[in-house]
């Protein structure tokens, strides 16, 4: 055998190796995605914003999330299939997430039950942009280890004019990483983001 | 122009995001943090796509991203809560198909070799353009490529006796 049929063959069999899987995220999610970060970027340039529709408009897909479930608030709180958020004796929030999907609505579940908080889901980090956060992290949250993810929050123990900042991210589909900090309320906060992208005719691949 | 730009990247999305979550699921073995990663790398795609488009291999730059992307991925991040050890969610089985010993040897070759991989046999480029790409000599990309596949032809050799020994 020459040497062109061996690695024939060996390339053959890597790529056998791999099955005939396909990407579910739908365009619009990366869409979305990338307008999210240039709107908190503040660039300016190819404008994303208008590409969610034409996108849209090209593929014939549907909207952003679409066909997920996201059913109403039960009778004892609010719950979507990734996540539950819940109210204890004693104003003791408790939520439990499996998947991180639909930050925002996590976020605005969490304001229903009595926690102002801002819920960050992606790739960066968020954190007070200028000082240190407030004190008293330990006493408003807790999160004890295992799998799901479960935060216990104590609203009541939340300074005046405070907010908690989360920051989630996932590995394998599941919530396997929490960053928290307790905050005024209005305070600057900044993500650590991908770093920027070199200009010129062959840009490098972004490096994390 | 917007339009049009948003044409061409949901044209390019859709006709290269299978080739290169293939290509990465190689080089990661799991195939919803695969998804992820070229996820991110299209993601970053777009805000660059200006530059991106003119690239002479735009799927490539987005799996050397995603691959990028996963070396750095958890290193911007502070004061996370890490899982103690048995706590991690449990990882997914292989996919149904993929060959799990053939995909882990590729997986311990240097970034380097398993990028030539995922370029020549995942999106089909050839020497040159692999090289332009890696922005390196065609000969290096042939030197990687012949290392790659001695470790793999060695694995896939011990696989076959191995095989002929249990059908004795």
């Amino acid at each position: 055998m020459s040497d062109q049929e061996a690695t024939g063959e060996v390339l053959g069999a890597v790529k056998a190796a791999v099955p005939d899987i396909r990407m579910r995220t739908p365009v619009q999610h990366i869409v979305s995605a990338a307008r999210s970060r240039r709107r908190r970027r503040g660039l300016t340039g190819l404008a994303v914003a208008g590409l969610a529709v034409a996108t849209g408009l090209t593929l014939g897909l549907s909207s952003p999330g679409s066909g997920r479930s996201v059913p109403g608030p039960e009778p004892d709180g609010a719950k979507l299939a990734a996540w539950t958020v819940r109210t204890g004796p004693g104003g003791l929030v408790t939520v439990t997430m499996r998947q991180l999907t639909n930050a925002a609505a996590l976020q605005h579940a969490l304001a229903e039950h009595g926690v102002p908080a801002i819920v960050h889901a992606g790739d960066s980090i968020c954190f007070q942009r200028n000082g240190n956060p407030l004190p008293g992290l330990s006493r408003v949250v807790t999160h004890p280890s295992g799998f799901p993810i479960v935060i216990r929050i104590r609203p009541a123990a939340m300074p005046h004019r405070s907010e908690l900042l989360f920051s989630l991210t996932r590995i394998s589909g599941a919530v396997a990483y929490v960053g928290q900090e307790l905050i005024r309320i209005g305070a600057p906060v900044s993500c650590l983001h991908p770093p920027s992208y070199p200009s010129g005719r062959n840009p490098r691949p972004a490096k994390g | 122009m917007e339009a049009d730009s948003a044409a061409e990247f949901a044209v390019f999305y859709q006709a290269s995001r299978d080739r290169c979550l293939r290509a990465v699921l190689a080089s990661v073995g799991d195939a919803q943090l695969a998804e992820d990663l070229v996820s991110e790398g299209f993601i970053r795609a777009l805000m660059a796509w200006r530059q991106v488009r003119q690239h002479p291999a735009p799927g490539a730059w987005v799996v050397r991203t995603a691959l990028n992307t996963r070396i750095s991925w958890w290193r911007r991040y502070r004061r996370e809560v890490p899982l103690t050890s048995g706590d991690a969610p449990a990882l997914p089985g292989p996919e149904p198909g993929m060959d799990a010993a053939l995909l882990a040897e590729v997986r311990r070759l240097p970034l380097r070799q398993r990028e030539v991989i995922a370029l020549r046999v995942f999106l089909d480029l050839d020497t040159q353009t692999t090289a332009a790409v890696l922005g390196i000599a065609p000969g290096t990309v042939g030197a990687h490529l012949s290392q790659a596949v001695a470790t793999l032809r060695g694995h896939l050799s011990s696989q076959a006796c191995d095989n002929e020994e249990a059908t004795r």
